[in-house]
């Protein structure tokens, strides 16, 4: 029996019963869409993630200092390090051959009191952490930058387009803003306060905050708010990031600094981390499809018994004329497996589309909630598309084996008397 | 064709018993007789008597229960089964008494379908089937479906597709059973000339006399058992034109 006549003749019983071919077909594509759903939003923020680690290289490590629990004594709320990253650390890992760069970081405490002045008029200020979080970007375009620079120089200030708009500015003042004089001033509990000048170098649409400044000045108005002119040489920065020349350097620095006592994070342990818990959660939410495929795949078993039977006639003329009983089986199996394909191919489709869709809304949910992201969760590849098929068609294959034996086996003089 | 040293079939104390719950239904009880290659043979008797039995296993869709079945230098009791479908592709023809068509195949399909099994390409089978409707009488009706033909034409269309695989041996199992008695004999015509002119070896069961009175030779049976193994058919008539 040729292969095209097999498919052929498979076909055309399975067009026979329409709508039972079709409420057959039911199981199988809930259990691929939900696959091919879960797996390909599984993919998409992997991919994600991948992208964003990318960009700022797996040879990039994060120091921070060793931190005890904060105590309650201390007035400021700062937590005791006991290890600090101080200059020093700095030099040290500058003098290293495997370091490319070491960045320092330095985040302004949330009491802080701040304020922007500007034209005579104070408003309150909130500085954003630039950071030099290990996500830059992460499922993100980035802020949008209207004028001047993307990140200052000492002397520069970041502000927002909003804070501007306290001050009475329009969107068309903006760039005539870049370089304008302006001063921050910090009020202490001691009720003290300072005004720094500075000037505009850059305006931003909207970030979690409405001022960003350079690390230099940031460490200025510590020294002044800790009332500490070595700060740095007592309490440290609060990160470095190093960029290590290759991911074995990478691995090296980790090994010397751990040896330190120091606490570091390098992005290919968090990717790690993180790739196992996607599988974990990739494995369980496709494992709810394969609950459903499996429903199916009795749903199948059904029908193809009752096809059998419906057959019997027909199986019995066609041993008279000459079909051997491994003849008959293939031809039960391959309708079952069409069916799971069948199945298959919907589901994959229809799985594609609510992957659009969801994605669609999430989207539109963020934007609602004012979280400037953007991103595809939902990736369909084209190793899940092939292998949700190859999948369906086997649960439609397995579950016609049974059917498919009973046909076989069927006497032919006993099936040409079934009525 | 014509007759050689080798009989195309030859039962040797052929028994074939059932088991109907408990008890034993013995259908066939020792039957030992040859067939000529080319002859035309019918096997007549009243229900029951085992001639269908015979004739089912002949055509390898039954086994004996005992002695021994040769047809083609194959004892049929003792094959696997992949020698009795080779049996039933290659060496018999079936032609049945409800026809056994395939209702949502046309006549021309149906006719073919056979050869699918023999892995034939598609245009050789329709080739092949188109000739033969051709032979029975049927060449412009080789779309219709069964439902679409007369009981006469779609005995027709069973002759045709027990003949697509060029089998030595036409089993035809009460053939002219669900047909009036002028359609009957144009279909026992046709199997004659068949016989006649194909030289192909045919075994006729059927209690219609006038059907049995088309073979050239006559066996009766009663329980089971041969009445007259050898006699020639007393009541052969002249040939009849198709």
């Amino acid at each position: 029996m040729k292969l095209r006549d097999l498919l052929k003749t498979a076909l055309s019983n399975l067009t026979r019963h329409k709508v039972r071919t079709a409420l057959t077909t039911v199981g199988i594509v809930v259990g691929i869409l939900t696959i091919v759903t879960m797996v390909s939003l599984g993919i998409g923020v992997q991919r994600e993630m991948m992208n964003s680690f990318n960009a700022v290289g797996l040879e990039t490590l994060q120091i921070y200092p060793v931190t005890e629990r904060s105590s309650s004594l201390n007035p400021f709320g700062q937590a005791a390090r006991t290890r600090l990253l101080t200059p020093t650390l700095i030099e040290q890992l500058q003098a290293r051959d495997d370091v490319l760069s070491v960045t320092p970081d330095l985040s302004l405490p949330d009491g802080m009191r701040i304020s922007l002045r500007l034209d005579g008029r104070e408003v309150r200020a909130d500085p954003w952490q630039a950071g030099l979080t290990a996500f830059p970007g992460l499922f993100e375009n980035g802020p949008q930058l209207l004028a001047g620079v993307e990140s200052p120089s000492e002397g520069g200030l970041l502000v927002t387009e909003a804070i501007l708009e306290l001050f009475g500015y329009k969107q068309e003042d903006l760039a005539g803003l870049i370089g304008q004089p302006v001063e921050l001033v910090l009020y202490s509990p001691r009720g003290e306060s300072q005004a720094f000048p500075f000037q505009i170098a850059g305006i931003y649409e909207k970030r979690w905050g409405n001022i960003s400044l350079a690390v230099p000045d940031r460490l200025k108005l510590l020294e002044w708010w800790y009332n500490d002119p070595d700060y740095v040489a007592n309490y440290g920065y609060d990160e470095l990031l190093v960029h290590a020349r290759s991911l074995n350097d990478a691995v090296q620095i980790v090994d010397w600094l751990s040896g330190q006592g120091f606490q570091v994070e390098s992005l290919k342990t968090i990717l790690d981390v993180i790739n196992r818990a996607m599988i974990v959660l990739q494995t369980m939410l496709a494992s709810v499809g394969t609950l459903a495929l499996l429903v199916a795949s009795i749903g199948i078993a059904n029908t193809m018994i009752m096809a059998v039977y419906e057959r019997t006639r027909e199986i019995g003329i066609m041993k008279a004329v000459g079909a051997a009983p491994g003849q008959i089986r293939a031809l039960f199996v391959v309708e079952a497996s069409m069916i799971g394909l069948l199945g298959g191919i919907i589901g994959t489709i229809l799985g594609w589309l609510l992957g659009v869709f969801l994605n669609w809304l999430i989207l539109a949910i963020l934007r609602w909630q004012e979280m400037d992201v953007r991103g595809t969760f939902f990736v369909v590849s084209w190793w899940l598309v092939v292998g949700a098929l190859v999948f369906a068609a086997l649960v439609g294959l397995l579950a016609g084996l049974y059917p498919a034996a009973r046909a076989a086996r069927l006497a032919p003089l006993d099936a040409l008397r079934y009525e | 064709m014509t007759a050689t040293s080798n009989p195309a079939v030859r039962a040797v104390n052929l028994t074939r018993t059932f088991q109907v719950g408990e008890t034993k239904v013995e259908a066939l009880r020792g039957i030992s007789l040859e067939v000529s290659q080319g002859q035309f043979v019918a096997l007549v008797g009243p229900s029951g008597s085992g001639k269908s039995t015979f004739l089912n296993l002949v055509g390898g869709l039954d086994r004996p229960t005992g002695g021994e079945l040769w047809i083609d230098g194959i004892e049929l009791g003792t094959s696997k089964e992949k020698v009795l479908t080779e049996h039933r592709r290659q060496r018999v023809g079936f032609v049945f008494q409800s026809f056994n068509l395939l209702p949502r195949l046309t006549a021309l399909e149906n006719v073919a379908l056979p050869l699918i099994f023999s892995g034939i390409a598609e245009r050789d089978r329709l080739i092949r089937a188109r000739d033969l409707l051709a032979q029975v009488g049927l060449g412009d009706r080789i779309d219709h479906r069964p439902t679409q033909l007369s009981g006469g034409e779609q005995q027709r269309v069973a002759i045709a597709r027990a003949l697509v695989g060029r089998p030595a041996i036409i089993l035809a199992d009460e053939p002219t059973g669900n047909l009036d008695s002028a359609t009957g004999q144009e279909i026992m015509a046709l199997l004659r000339r068949l016989n006649q002119d194909q030289g192909v070896t045919l075994l006729l069961v059927t209690h219609d006399p006038e059907a049995a009175a088309f073979a050239g030779r006559v066996i009766r049976m009663r329980d089971g058992r041969i009445e007259n193994p050898d006699t020639p058919n007393p009541a052969s008539l002249p040939e009849v034109q198709p």
